[in-house]
């Protein structure tokens, strides 16, 4: 029982929202990791308060031979399908939605020179991952951030890629893109007007383009069950 | 001063003696066990059933965009599904459900409570991206559980017991494998963490909100009720968010019922009161938000707090209320019986007979 009692005090010092007491004993409640971790912030301290959502573009070369561009998939829309007016919805219904915070939060820490790094790869000469992440360090990342956002990166090029190789069977895609797309919700002010006044209270829809990256398609079995859940929510 | 040493001391040997008396003397809410095992189950079963159908997007080949997340991970179980085809998550997915599905009948549940627990970890922390509190509170109870004796009501195992001790047997091997004094001070320690554990987590999550202004100003759930991942129901959302004082119902009573959980359950009538708020707070959760099995494993949990008097008093009630329905369907198996046993007569014994003394006869 005194196992117990001191384990429950660890425990209290580990769920407890941030202090200092608990940043203090940080080494002694380590232990919990994995099997008693636990985070009940569930719409807290702050909910969020606005839609996100994550598109991607293929770029591909025409009949003509000139470069062009996909129009945006909204892959987060297709997801949601899974969630709206169902009381049991699924979780793949939400991955994207999720994947937007890491991946914000990566080009976030980033200054102007590292970011255009990030954005600016161009549509006909994407670079290679190795390059991208040599070009990161060249700016001044460091190593870990740099591994960390090349990481993020690499997994949302390959679910983009996947995407459109299943939206777009018929094109010879060259190269893919993503978008995260912000939407504060309606003001609480505006909440009780009309619809027509809701969605003109409501702030616009802000996009924050990536760079181009080369193709990186996932493994067949990857690419089915990508273009089947396609298939079945668009 | 002598004395008053003396006076301490003593008062602490009778503390002690009456902590060890509770521990080690009875077996404390094994119904309210039951239910937590029964609902804890259900909200296993639920979310693996609701998944089966994007389980390769969820957790599968097709989770790739989990995997930086997954890198940091330090469950054991997740090597069990490490880079698997799709046939053998199918298999692990598989077993877990009927793993979960025999722990809710409380059939062998302690080797039950084992494998969900361990294909909980395997499946569900494939994807940490994606995950919910109630992943967490799931993962704690089923570890808890498996100190406590949750199958002494209301399962399969315990209709098992009453059968053999009717017939004069002992207990079944496995029922038998601790001393009383062990078995039963396990499952009181198991229930005091998990029950402390319960109270921890509504307590963490009502101090993280109550510092933040739009919780003290009822508000706080409208921004959620707009995102389209939590308005299953857009109308009901809109319902809610749209009127002042239903929205603030409803967030104040999130903060209140976690807020002030522990504290109110050291009364019986303020315990009684806040369990019910509890379980009203999870359910309205549950259907505006589309969170039906963080809710319920969340409800499993608080009904631990749920005496073990009410429960048998609520099972009087419904064995009496059902009684009418069960005498019923009694009368009605009989008479599947008899058709069945008719159907023998009219039909297979007489095919035999015929076997027997044409065919065979030759």
């Amino acid at each position: 029982m005194a196992i117990v009692a001191v384990h429950l005090a660890s425990v209290t010092l580990a769920a407890l929202p941030p202090n200092r007491y608990s940043d203090a004993t940080r080494a002694q409640t380590a232990y919990l990791d994995p099997y008693f971790t636990q985070n009940w912030r569930l719409f807290a301290p702050n909910p969020i308060a606005e839609d996100r959502s994550l598109l991607f573009q293929g770029a591909y070369i025409d009949d003509d031979g000139r470069a062009a561009r996909t129009a945006w998939v909204d892959w987060t829309a297709v997801e949601l399908d899974l969630v709206q007016h169902r009381l049991i919805g699924g979780r793949a219904g939400y991955v994207t939605n999720k994947l937007v915070s890491p991946l914000r939060a990566r080009t976030a820490a980033l200054d102007a020179g590292q970011r255009l790094v990030v954005t600016g790869a161009p549509q006909a000469d994407p670079p290679t991952w190795t390059a991208l992440s040599s070009q990161l360090e060249a700016a001044g990342t460091p190593r870990e951030s740099a591994l960390g956002l090349v990481r993020y990166e690499r997994v949302a090029t390959q679910l983009g890629t996947d995407v459109l190789e299943s939206r777009y069977p018929d094109l010879d895609l060259t190269a893919v893109r993503y978008a995260v797309r912000r939407q504060p919700v309606v003001p609480y002010a505006a909440r009780s007007g009309s619809a027509a006044e809701r969605a003109a209270a409501r702030p616009a829809a802000t996009d924050e383009i990536g760079g181009w990256r080369r193709l990186t398609p996932g493994s067949a079995a990857e690419r089915a069950a990508v273009r089947d859940f396609d298939r079945d929510h668009r | 001063m002598r004395s008053m040493w003396w006076a301490f001391a003593d008062g602490a040997r009778h503390a002690r003696g009456r902590v060890d008396d509770w521990l080690v003397g009875e077996k404390h809410a094994v119904r309210a066990a039951a239910v937590c095992r029964i609902g804890t189950g259900l909200a296993v079963l639920g979310l693996l059933l609701s998944n089966v159908s994007t389980r390769g997007m969820w957790v599968g080949q097709a989770s790739v965009w989990a995997e930086p997340a997954r890198a940091v991970s330090r469950f054991p179980e997740l090597a069990l599904l490490d880079g698997v085809s799709s046939d053998i998550l199918a298999l692990v997915y598989l077993v877990t459900m009927l793993a979960t599905l025999a722990f809710i009948a409380g059939w062998h549940a302690k080797a039950a409570n084992v494998v969900t627990f361990l294909g909980f970890i395997a499946i569900v922390a494939q994807n940490p991206v994606v995950s919910a509190p109630g992943d967490d509170l799931i993962r704690l109870t089923l570890l808890w559980m498996l100190l406590m004796r949750s199958s002494d009501h209301w399962s399969l195992d315990a209709r098992r017991r009453g059968r053999r001790l009717a017939a004069g047997e002992g207990a079944a091997r496995e029922e038998e494998a601790l001393p009383p004094w062990l078995s039963t001070g396990l499952h009181n320690v198991g229930l005091v963490a998990l029950c402390a554990q319960t109270v921890l987590a509504s307590m963490a999550a009502g101090l993280d909100r109550v510092a933040e202004r739009p919780w003290q100003q009822g508000t706080a759930l409208y921004s959620t009720m707009q995102l389209p991942e939590f308005r299953p129901f857009p109308g009901l959302s809109d319902l809610l968010s749209q009127s002042t004082i239903l929205l603030a119902i409803v967030t104040y009573g999130v903060l209140l019922a976690q807020l002030f959980f522990g504290p109110l359950l050291l009364n019986t009538h303020s315990r009684r009161f806040v369990v019910v708020l509890a379980v009203v707070v999870n359910a309205m959760l549950a259907v505006v938000f589309g969170l039906p099995w963080s809710t319920l494993s969340t409800i499993a949990v608080t009904l631990l707090f749920v005496s073990d008097a009410t429960w048998e008093r609520l099972e009087d009630a419904v064995l009496l209320a059902t009684q009418p329905v069960t005498d019923w369907l009694g009368d009605r198996w009989y008479d599947v019986l008899d058709a069945v046993d008719g159907l023998r007569y009219r039909l297979v014994l007489p095919a035999v007979d015929w076997v027997r003394f044409t065919v065979l006869r030759r």
